[in-house]
C-alpha cells in the first residue's frame, strides 16, 4: 500500500506491506533514532510525535497513520536543541538507547506545558524505560530545559 | 515483533465497515490499535483483514451537553484532557489518566478498549459504577447495552458479529465517584482496581455502585457490598462493612502476580478507599 | 587547570542526542540477509527431528541450519532450557523470516525437567548433562573448614536468597557479519570484541588477522554481553559460508530467554557472635542456580570470597555449589557476586543486631576491619581505606540518625516509613588493559582504549586523564574504542575496571608519548627543553607540541607518533555506606522508595558528574532487585516474566531521589589514576539498604518480622505485616 508520511518536515511516499510496523518503516526511511527495545509496547524507545501527540511507533501499523505529520529525534528545532543541551549538561544519557524516546516524550510535554513540575515529568515520561540512569538526571534535564 | 500477513482496508463509512466485518469471518476492526497491534506482534491473533475505522466521522468526540456522550473513537488522552468532562465527571478523567502511559493514551480508544475486553482493562469497572450504556451499531441496526451486560468473559463481549461500539452514554455521573487502581509499577495492568460511585442524602447513602477488576476473570459489580451501603449513614464503619462484604463475595484468581487471599485483601482496602474518596468529592 | 576531578559533561553525547548513534541494528550492509532462530518451547527435551523443508520452500528463505561452525546447536541432541536454539534460518527480510520460523517443524521428546536447584541436587533428579553424573556444575571451599562448628556465646542459623533477575539492557543482543573475500567483519552488541574475534576465527579456522570484530554503540549490557554467545559465532559463520551479510537482532522476548540472567544464589549460614555483637565465626554454603550451562563461571566464588564483607571475621568458611537447572544460563550482572555477598552479610549483621536488640550500626562498627591493607579469610586483600573513619563521616553526611528520628515522628503521625543502612566493600578491576595514544598531524591526540564502554562515559574520563597528562585542552583528545582494527587486544568494560585499568594504560601511554615528543623537540630545538601547557621551550626557542608532531610526520625530526601501553591492574576495593528510605502502605504492602543517600570512598573520582550517574543507575537496579524484578519460572519450566510488560524494570515513577556524595579525602588505589571504580557500587549496596528499610518499617507493626529473600513484593510485605 502507498503511505504518505511527513517526517521532520520532509514528505515521503512509501510502498509498505499493510502489516509493517511504523517503527520499521521509519527506520527504513533512515530515521534510525527511532529504536526498538521491546515487543510489548512497554519500553518507549520508539516514541515519536504523530500529529503532535507522543506515540509508540512500534505499536502502530504504518498504514494506520497515512498522511500523518511525524517528528523524530533527528529533528532540529529550538525546543529540541534546548533539550539536547540540558540532557548533556545534566548527564541524562548513558548508553543512549532510550534517549530518542526520552527526548520525544519530553518534547511532547514541553510543547504543551512550559514549566512542568518534577512529578509531572515523572508521570508524563513513565512510558519510556531507562536501565542506565536511574531517571533523576533525565527529570532534571527536562525540568531545567 | 513482526505481524503476520494481513489485508487492510480503510473504512469510508460506518455501514461499509459493518458490511465488511459482517461478511468476512477473518475481518477484525482496528481503531487505535493499542491492544490489537501487540497481539499481532506476538502473532497471538492472525486476522485476514483489518478494517480501519479510526478515520470515521462522527464516532469521536466528547459531548457533555446533556447526558455525557463519548464517541467510541475518543482516545483515553481525549477523555483525560477534556476540561468540561473533567468538571462534570472527574472520575472519567481520573480513570483515563491511569491507563498505561501517555503514548498509549494518544491512540488507544475507549471503544477499542471495551470491545477488546481485557479482563484487567480500566474502563469497564468505571463504566459499570457509572451505570453507563454502550451503544453499538451492526447489520441489524443500533442498540444500547447496559455496561453491566456488555462484558461476558475474558476478551468476550455482547457484541454480535459485525457490530461495532459507537459510543458510551453516561446519563448520570455522581460527583462522588472514584477509581482506585493498584498496580505494582506505573502503567502496569491493575492487580486489583475498584470504581465507586456514591450519592448521599441527608448524610445517608442514597445510591452506591461498586465494581472491581482483578478479583475474577472479568469485571465484577460488587452487589453485596452495595447492598450493605443502602440507606446507612455515610461513615468509615459503613465503608469498612462494605469492604468486608465485597471481600467475602469474591473468589479471586491465584497466579504468580498475586495470590487469591492477597487479591481479596486488596479488594477490601480499595473498596474502603474508593468509598472514602468518593464521599470526599 | 586540571580536568580530572571536574564534572565535565560527556563528549560522547553529541551523536546520541541527535539520534545519530549507531547501534547494532543500525548497521545493515547492502544485501543483508536476516537470521532467526527456532527455539525450544520446552525446558528439557530430546530433539528428534527438525524439518525445515516447508520453510525452505519459501523463496524468501535463503538457508536453514541445524549445525554451523562454532558451538553445537542442541548439544548431544538435547535442549536444556526454554528458548535454547534448535535451528537457524536465513531469509531476505525480517517479516519473511518470522513467517518462515513458524513453518519449521521440530519433533521434541519432552524430558523430565528441574527448575528448583534444591531438587536438582536430589538423588534421582533429571540430569541435564548425563556425562557429568550429577547436576553439580562446580564446587569449592574457601576459608576455615572449622567455622561451621565454631563455639560462640550466641549462634544464629538461617537461609537467605537473592532471586534470579534479567539484566534487560535496553538494547537487545544482536550481531551482523559480512565477508569480503578476505576479512570477515563481525559487528556485535558486545562487551568483548576481542573474544568475539577469537571465537569466530577459531570456529572457522581463520587466522585472527582475517577476522575483524567491531563493537558499535551498545545500548547497555551490565555484564550480560561479556561472553561470546553461540548466536554470534553462528551468524558470522553463516555470513562466511553464504558470502553475504547476515544479521540477527533478538526480539525482546527472545532476549529474555537467550541472554544470561543474573544473581540466583542462596546462602545457608551459621553465625556465632557475642553479646556485644562481635561476630566470632561465620559459616556459609552458597547454592548458585547456574541454569542449563555453566556460562557464568566464578560468580558464586566471588560471592563466597567476599562473604565477610568489610568485617573482620577471623573464623570463616564457605562452601560453594553451582547447580544445573533447566533455566537460561546464569551470567554476570552488574556486581557479579558482590551484590549477593553484600546482601548476605548485611542481612546477617542486621539479624545479629536485632537478636541482641542493638543498633545495627553498633554491630557493624564492632566488626569493621581496622587497619588496611587487610587480607580476608578467603585471601582477598583489601588495599586502602579507613573503614571506621569513613563510617563515622558517612553517618553524619548521610544524616542517618536524623532520618531515624524523622521516621519515628512520621510513625507518630501515622505514616509508615523505614530507614535502612548498608555498608559494603567490593572488589573491582583485574587483568591487563591496552591503550594507544597517537599524535595526529593537526596536533590533536587520539586515544584508542582497549576498554569497551557502552554508556558509562569512559571516553570522557579517559580524555580528561590524557588531556591532563599531555597538558592539552580536552577538545584536543579524542577517544575511540571497540574495533579490533584499531587495537589488537584488550579485555573490555566490566568489573568497574575501565577508568582504573584502561585509564591508567592511557595515562602511561600518554606519558611515554610525551617523553618521546620531548626528545624530538630537543632534536628540533637543539637543546634540552621543558614542557608545559602544550609547549616545549629551551634556550634556543620554543615549539608547540603540534609543530613537533608535524615535524615527525614530515621526517624533520625523529620520534614516536604513538605509544602502545599494556597495563596490568591488580584489584582494588571501594568502600561505602548507603542509606535507603522507603514508605510502606500497611494495608497493601506496597513499598515506595523515597530517598537514597550514598557516601563512597572509591578512590579518586575522575568526573563526579559521571560517577554520580553510575551510582544513580546502579542504585535503581539494586532497588529493582530489592522490590520489583524476578525471572519467574513456573513448574512447567516456562519463564513467565518473559518480556518487559511482565518483568518489573522500574519506571520513572518508582525511582527514589538520589543524593550522592563521595569521600572528601578518598583513599587512592595504587594505580596511576588513583581510582577504584564506581560502576557497580549502586547495584551492590542498594539491595540490602532497601530491604532493611522495608524491614525497619514493618518491624514497627510486627517487631519480629524478618526479610530473608528478594524481591520484597507487595504481597510478601503484606504477609510480613499480617498478625
Amino acid at each position: 500500500m502507498r503511505v504518505g508520511l511527513r517526517v521532520n518536515g520532509t514528505f515521503h511516499e512509501v510502498d509498505v506491506e499493510p502489516r509493517a510496523l511504523l517503527v520499521h518503516v521509519l527506520r527504513g526511511l533512515g530515521y534510525r533514532s527511532v529504536r526498538v527495545g521491546c515487543d510489548t509496547a512497554t519500553c518507549g524507545a520508539c516514541t515519536v510525535l504523530i500529529d503532535g501527540r507522543p506515540a509508540k511507533s512500534c505499536n502502530l501499523l504504518a498504514v494506520q497513520v497515512d498522511g500523518a505529520e511525524i517528528v523524530t529525534a533527528e529533528h532540529a528545532d529550538g525546543l529540541l536543541e534546548r533539550l539536547r543541551k540540558s540532557f548533556n549538561a545534566h548527564h541524562a544519557a548513558q548508553c543512549g538507547y532510550c534517549t530518542s524516546g526520552m527526548l520525544m516524550a519530553a518534547y511532547a510535554l514541553l510543547s504543551r506545558r512550559e514549566r512542568p513540575s518534577e512529578d509531572e515529568v515523572r508521570e508524563h515520561m513513565a512510558g519510556v524505560l531507562c536501565r542506565c540512569t536511574g531517571y533523576q538526571n533525565i527529570v532534571r534535564a527536562v525540568v531545567e530545559a | 515483533m513482526f505481524p503476520p500477513e494481513l489485508d487492510y482496508v480503510r473504512a469510508r463509512s460506518l455501514d461499509e465497515a459493518i458490511g465488511v466485518l459482517a461478511s468476512r469471518e477473518d475481518a477484525v476492526p482496528i481503531a487505535g490499535g493499542q491492544s490489537l497491534v501487540p497481539l499481532l506482534k506476538l502473532r497471538a491473533v492472525s486476522p485476514g483483514l483489518l478494517v480501519d475505522i479510526r478515520g470515521l466521522k462522527g464516532l469521536g468526540g466528547v459531548d457533555v451537553g446533556g447526558p455525557i456522550r463519548i464517541g467510541a473513537l475518543a482516545t483515553h488522552g481525549d477523555i483525560e484532557g477534556h476540561a468540561e468532562l473533567r468538571a462534570r465527571c472527574p472520575v472519567m478523567a481520573e480513570a483515563a489518566s491511569k491507563i498505561a502511559d501517555v503514548q498509549v493514551r494518544s491512540f488507544g480508544t475507549v471503544g477499542g478498549s471495551l470491545a477488546h475486553a481485557d479482563p484487567l482493562a480500566d474502563w469497564p469497572p468505571v463504566l459499570m459504577a457509572l451505570d453507563a450504556e454502550v451503544h453499538v451499531h451492526g447489520p441489524s441496526g443500533s442498540r444500547a447495552i447496559p455496561m453491566g451486560d456488555f462484558v461476558r468473559g475474558p476478551y468476550t463481549t455482547a457484541l454480535e458479529r459485525g457490530e461495532l461500539v459507537t459510543g458510551i452514554v453516561v446519563r448520570d455521573c455522581p460527583r462522588g465517584a472514584a477509581y482506585l487502581k493498584y498496580a505494582y509499577r506505573h502503567g502496569d495492568f491493575a492487580v486489583v482496581a475498584v470504581a465507586a460511585a456514591l450519592r448521599a442524602d441527608g448524610g445517608h447513602v442514597s445510591e452506591a455502585r461498586l465494581a472491581a477488576i482483578g478479583v475474577a476473570d472479568r469485571p465484577l459489580r460488587l452487589g453485596q457490598a452495595e447492598a450493605r451501603l443502602a440507606g446507612v449513614p455515610v461513615s468509615e464503619d459503613a465503608f469498612a462493612d462494605a469492604a468486608e462484604a465485597a471481600a467475602r463475595s469474591v473468589s479471586p484468581p491465584d497466579d504468580h502476580r498475586a495470590s487469591s487471599g492477597y487479591r481479596r485483601a486488596l479488594l477490601a482496602t480499595l473498596v474502603k478507599r474508593a468509598l472514602r474518596a468518593a464521599a470526599g468529592r | 587547570m586540571r580536568l580530572v576531578g571536574r564534572p565535565i559533561p560527556r563528549v560522547e553525547d553529541a551523536r546520541i542526542l541527535r539520534g545519530r548513534a549507531t547501534y547494532l541494528d543500525d548497521i545493515e550492509p547492502p544485501g543483508t540477509l536476516h537470521a532467526g532462530f527456532v527455539r525450544s518451547p520446552y525446558p528439557h527435551a530430546r530433539v528428534l527431528r527438525v524439518d525445515m523443508s516447508d520453510a525452505l520452500s519459501d523463496p524468501r528463505v535463503i538457508a536453514g541450519y541445524t549445525s554451523l561452525p562454532g558451538p553445537p546447536m542442541a548439544p548431544g541432541g538435547k535442549v536444556r532450557f526454554q528458548g535454547e536454539a534448535v535451528a537457524m534460518l536465513v531469509a531476505v527480510d525480517r517479516y519473511a523470516l518470522a513467517d518462515a520460523l513458524e513453518r519449521v517443524v521440530v519433533d521434541y521428546e519432552p524430558l523430565p525437567h528441574v527448575v528448583d536447584p534444591a531438587k536438582a541436587l536430589e538423588e534421582g533428579a533429571p540430569l541435564l548433562h548425563e556425562e557429568n553424573g550429577s547436576n553439580v556444575a562446580h564446587t569449592a571451599r574457601y576459608g576455615s573448614p572449622d567455622a561451621a562448628g565454631a563455639a560462640a556465646p550466641r549462634v544464629l542459623e538461617g537461609e537467605l536468597r537473592v532471586q534470579r533477575v534479567v539484566p534487560a539492557a535496553m538494547e537487545p543482543r544482536g550481531v551482523v557479519a559480512a565477508y569480503d573475500g578476505h576479512t570477515l567483519t563481525v559487528w556485535s552488541s558486545t562487551q568483548v570484541p576481542y573474544d568475539v574475534r577469537k571465537e569466530v576465527a577459531g570456529a572457522l579456522g581463520l587466522p585472527l588477522s582475517r577476522v575483524r570484530a567491531v563493537q558499535p554503540d551498545v545500548g547497555g549490557a551490565f555484564g550480560s554481553k561479556l561472553i561470546v554467545y553461540p548466536e554470534e559465532v553462528w551468524v558470522a559463520a553463516a555470513a562466511y559460508l553464504l558470502g553475504r551479510p547476515v544479521k540477527w537482532v533478538a526480539t525482546r522476548s527472545e532476549d529474555f530467554r537467550a541472554t544470561t540472567h543474573g544473581r540466583d544464589m542462596g546462602l545457608a549460614f551459621r553465625v556465632g557472635f557475642d553479646g556485644s555483637g562481635r561476630v566470632r565465626s561465620l559459616w556459609g554454603r552458597i547454592t548458585c542456580d547456574v541454569g542449563a550451562y555453566h556460562w557464568g563461571e566464578g560468580l558464586s566464588d566471588i560471592a563466597a570470597r567476599m562473604l565477610t564483607g568489610p568485617y573482620d571475621i577471623r573464623e570463616a568458611g564457605v562452601e560453594v555449589v553451582d547447580v544445573y537447572t533447566n533455566k537460561t544460563p546464569l551470567g554476570a550482572y552488574r556486581g557479579a557476586g558482590r551484590p549477593e555477598a553484600t546482601f548476605f552479610v548485611e542481612r546477617i549483621m542486621d539479624m545479629v543486631a536485632d537478636e541482641l536488640g542493638l543498633d545495627p550500626v553498633e554491630v557493624r562498627r564492632a566488626n569493621l576491619v581496622r587497619g588496611l591493607p587487610y587480607t580476608n579469610p578467603f585471601g582477598m586483600t583489601y588495599d586502602t581505606g579507613d573503614y571506621t573513619g569513613t563510617l563515622e563521616a558517612a553517618l553524619s553526611r548521610l544524616g542517618y540518625y536524623e532520618l531515624l528520628r524523622w521516621a519515628d515522628e512520621e510513625w507518630a503521625r501515622g505514616r509508615l516509613v523505614g530507614v535502612g543502612l548498608s555498608i559494603y566493600v567490593e572488589v573491582t578491576t583485574f587483568g591487563f588493559e591496552t591503550a594507544i595514544v597517537r599524535a595526529e598531524p593537526d596536533g590533536s591526540f587520539t586515544v584508542v582504549t582497549g576498554t569497551t564502554p557502552h554508556g558509562q562515559g569512559v571516553a570522557t574520563g579517559i580524555a580528561q586523564i590524557v588531556a591532563d597528562e599531555l597538558e592539552v585542552p580536552l577538545e584536543s583528545v579524542r577517544v575511540v574504542w571497540g574495533d579490533t582494527a584499531l587495537v589488537q587486544d584488550g579485555i573490555g568494560t566490566m568489573g568497574s575496571r575501565s577508568i582504573t585499568a584502561g585509564g591508567s594504560a592511557a595515562l602511561l601511554a600518554a606519558r611515554r608519548l610525551r617523553e618521546g615528543l620531548k626528545a624530538a623537540a630537543e632534536q628540533l630545538l637543539g637543546s634540552p627543553v621543558q614542557y608545559s601547557g602544550g609547549r616545549f621551550w629551551g634556550p634556543n626557542g620554543e615549539a608547540q607540541i603540534g609543530d613537533v608532531v608535524r615535524a615527525i610526520y614530515r621526517g624533520r625530526a625523529s620520534g614516536p607518533l604513538e605509544a602502545y601501553e599494556v597495563y596490568n591492574a591488580r584489584s582494588t576495593y571501594p568502600f561505602g555506606v548507603h542509606v535507603a528510605v522507603v514508605e510502606v502502605d500497611p494495608e497493601t504492602g506496597h513499598v515506595r522508595p523515597v530517598l537514597y543517600r550514598s557516601y563512597d570512598d572509591a578512590g579518586e573520582i575522575v568526573n563526579p558528574l559521571l560517577a554520580e550517574g553510575q551510582i544513580h543507575g546502579g542504585v535503581l537496579q539494586g532497588v529493582g532487585q530489592a522490590l520489583y524484578e524476578e525471572a519467574v519460572y513456573d513448574g512447567e519450566g516456562n519463564l513467565i516474566t518473559a518480556n518487559l510488560a511482565l518483568y518489573g524494570v522500574p519506571t520513572f515513577a518508582e525511582a527514589p531521589r538520589y543524593e550522592v556524595r563521595f569521600a572528601e579525602r578518598p583513599h587512592r588505589s595504587e594505580h596511576p589514576t588513583g581510582t577504584k571504580g564506581v560502576g557497580e557500587i549502586g547495584a551492590i549496596a542498594a539491595t540490602p539498604a532497601v530491604v532493611r528499610a522495608v524491614e525497619h518499617a514493618v518491624r514497627r507493626v510486627r517487631p519480629g518480622a524478618r526479610a530473608t529473600s528478594t524481591p520484597l513484593t507487595p504481597e510478601k510485605v503484606w504477609m510480613m505485616l499480617r498478625p
